[in-house]
């Protein structure tokens, strides 16, 4: 039996007084695309945030690969921020040396061959790019590198609907989702719903549903948008 | 890999060393046309200056830290399959070359001040320095690689301690910084009353480096009245290689506690 890449076992986070996540358990064990899917504040970022090892839950334990997760676990995770969190005083090419340079597991050519297929011009500074294009360049980074599980908060966030169906697409395209496990967070589900394999519905918090959409689809005849409807209304 | 982290932060603090080092450029020549009319003025800037020095990788390091979490960067920057010890010592690495940089800077600019002050004429005041600080001078020249070495000595401390008070705010919140301000300063009293013990001292007493009686000899006889120089006491300490190896050996100790903490501890 394949063990669960990522586990969660009753996660709690609180800030303070406030509480972002209660009692979260799920396992994802097979590749593909896992869509979190909620309103904003349901507690997707910091669901996305604990499972990249860059927060602790205040009770509960998450795994990725039998190990508890730390900000160590990087190696095995990468995680796209909503926020530019790019070096803008870095050219595009500055950008791409150094996540080569860094991440022993950075595909160099894949992510120069994306950026060409963008047209995004690679002697800019990232400060210089307009925002449709620092976010392909942030996904470009975080999609080259060849890494069990890839994280985006977000990934389509305040973008234009041209550029975020081309964001879309690129992600699709370069998602390798026999061996990899992508999880992206979303309050539109609309767009991104035929490319999901699996869906998390979240509210207030806590895991609603946590499916295949092939067993949504089966087992009550649901799309993920009418699943969605029921489930968080 | 590390060359990489080291260049990015070169890269992000170029401006703010620079502005620090024309800050600085301007003092000086401040110092240097205003010493024989404003000496109180002067005095005082020159001690700001030094304060500066010891205080500018704990800034620079809170300013880079700050930055990354301000600007959103951290999100990559603690994202990146990077060991802590290889992101946070590049950012030491790079704040400690800029205070090299300005401490050799400051050492140099000192020694033209003093060249200037033998050739200012003293007139009137009854009494010809110029033997005395010809001498200082040649002290000062001498002693510059002590000098340095101290002031390096308390920039790493404090850098630490910035490391140390950030990397704690992210580990406990929301009140982590001030608590970790208080660690440090229980620890700083804690060690210096270690370091004050018999025992500390007989293991690290060994190789002296630096004569402090000598020294202390040379500066009495020569830049003190002969009376002064019976009642001072030996200000100037015995430095031996025991204590500098046992400094570097806590700073490793700490610095790995705190790369611990921020590997397995921090948050975003």
């Amino acid at each position: 039996m394949t063990p669960p890449l990522i586990k969660l076992n009753q996660v709690s986070k609180k800030y303070l007084n406030q509480t972002a996540l209660t009692n979260i358990t799920f396992q994802l064990t097979k590749s593909g695309i896992y869509g979190v899917i909620g309103p904003n504040g349901s507690g997707k970022t910091t669901l996305l945030k604990i499972m990249a090892g860059l927060l602790r839950s205040s009770k509960g334990t998450v795994e990725i690969m039998e190990k508890p997760v730390t900000r160590l676990s990087s190696q095995h995770i990468a995680f796209l921020s909503e926020a530019d969190s790019l070096y803008s005083f870095q050219t595009v090419n500055q950008m791409v040396d150094f996540c080569h340079n860094v991440m022993p597991d950075f595909s160099k050519d894949k992510a120069l061959n994306m950026i060409q297929s963008l047209n995004i011009e690679k002697d800019k500074k990232i400060k210089h790019l307009s925002k449709g294009n620092r976010a392909r360049v942030k996904i470009v980074l975080t999609l080259s590198r060849q890494v069990p599980v890839l994280l985006m908060d977000e990934p389509l966030s305040g973008l234009d609907p041209l550029v975020r169906e081309d964001i879309l697409r690129m992600i699709v395209m370069n998602v390798d989702v026999e061996e990899q496990i992508l999880v992206l967070s979303t309050h539109e589900v609309s767009e991104v719903e035929p490319f999901l394999d699996h869906v998390i519905f979240m509210k207030n918090g806590t895991c609603l549903l946590e499916k295949s959409v092939e067993q949504l689809r089966e087992e009550k005849g649901q799309s993920v948008v009418e699943a969605m409807r029921e489930v968080l209304s | 890999m590390w060359l990489a982290l080291v260049k990015k932060e070169w890269q992000e603090s170029t401006f703010r060393f620079l502005v620090c080092l024309a800050l600085l450029t301007i003092v000086y020549v401040f110092i240097y046309t205003m010493m024989a009319t404003a000496t109180p003025l002067v005095v005082f800037i020159g001690v700001v200056v030094v304060l500066l020095h010891v205080f500018y990788l704990f800034l620079t390091l809170l300013a880079s830290l700050i930055k990354e979490w301000k600007e959103h960067t951290s999100h990559l920057w603690m994202n990146l399959p990077v060991p802590g010890w290889k992101l946070l010592s590049a950012k030491v690495a790079i704040g400690f070359s800029q205070f090299m940089i300005l401490i050799i800077y400051g050492m140099v600019a000192v020694d033209i001040m003093l060249q200037k002050l033998i050739n200012l004429s003293f007139a009137g005041s009854g009494i010809d320095y110029t033997e005395s600080l010809n001498i200082g001078l040649n002290l000062y020249r001498e002693l510059s690689p002590w000098i340095v070495l101290m002031i390096s000595q308390g920039a790493l401390q404090l850098g630490l301690a910035a490391l140390f008070i950030f990397v704690f705010s992210k580990v406990i919140r929301p009140f982590g910084w001030l608590i970790a301000i208080i660690i440090t300063f229980a620890a700083n009293h804690l060690l210096s009353a270690v370091k004050n013990t018999e025992g500390y001292q007989t293991i690290t007493q060994w190789v002296p480096l630096l004569d402090g009686q000598q020294v202390h000899e040379k500066v009495a006889i020569h830049l003190l009245q002969p009376v002064e120089a019976e009642l001072n006491e030996q200000i100037i300490q015995t430095i031996y290689l025991g204590q500098v190896v046992a400094e570097v050996l806590f700073i490793l100790v700490v610095f790995w506690m705190i790369t611990w903490l921020f590997d397995q501890k921090a948050e975003l």
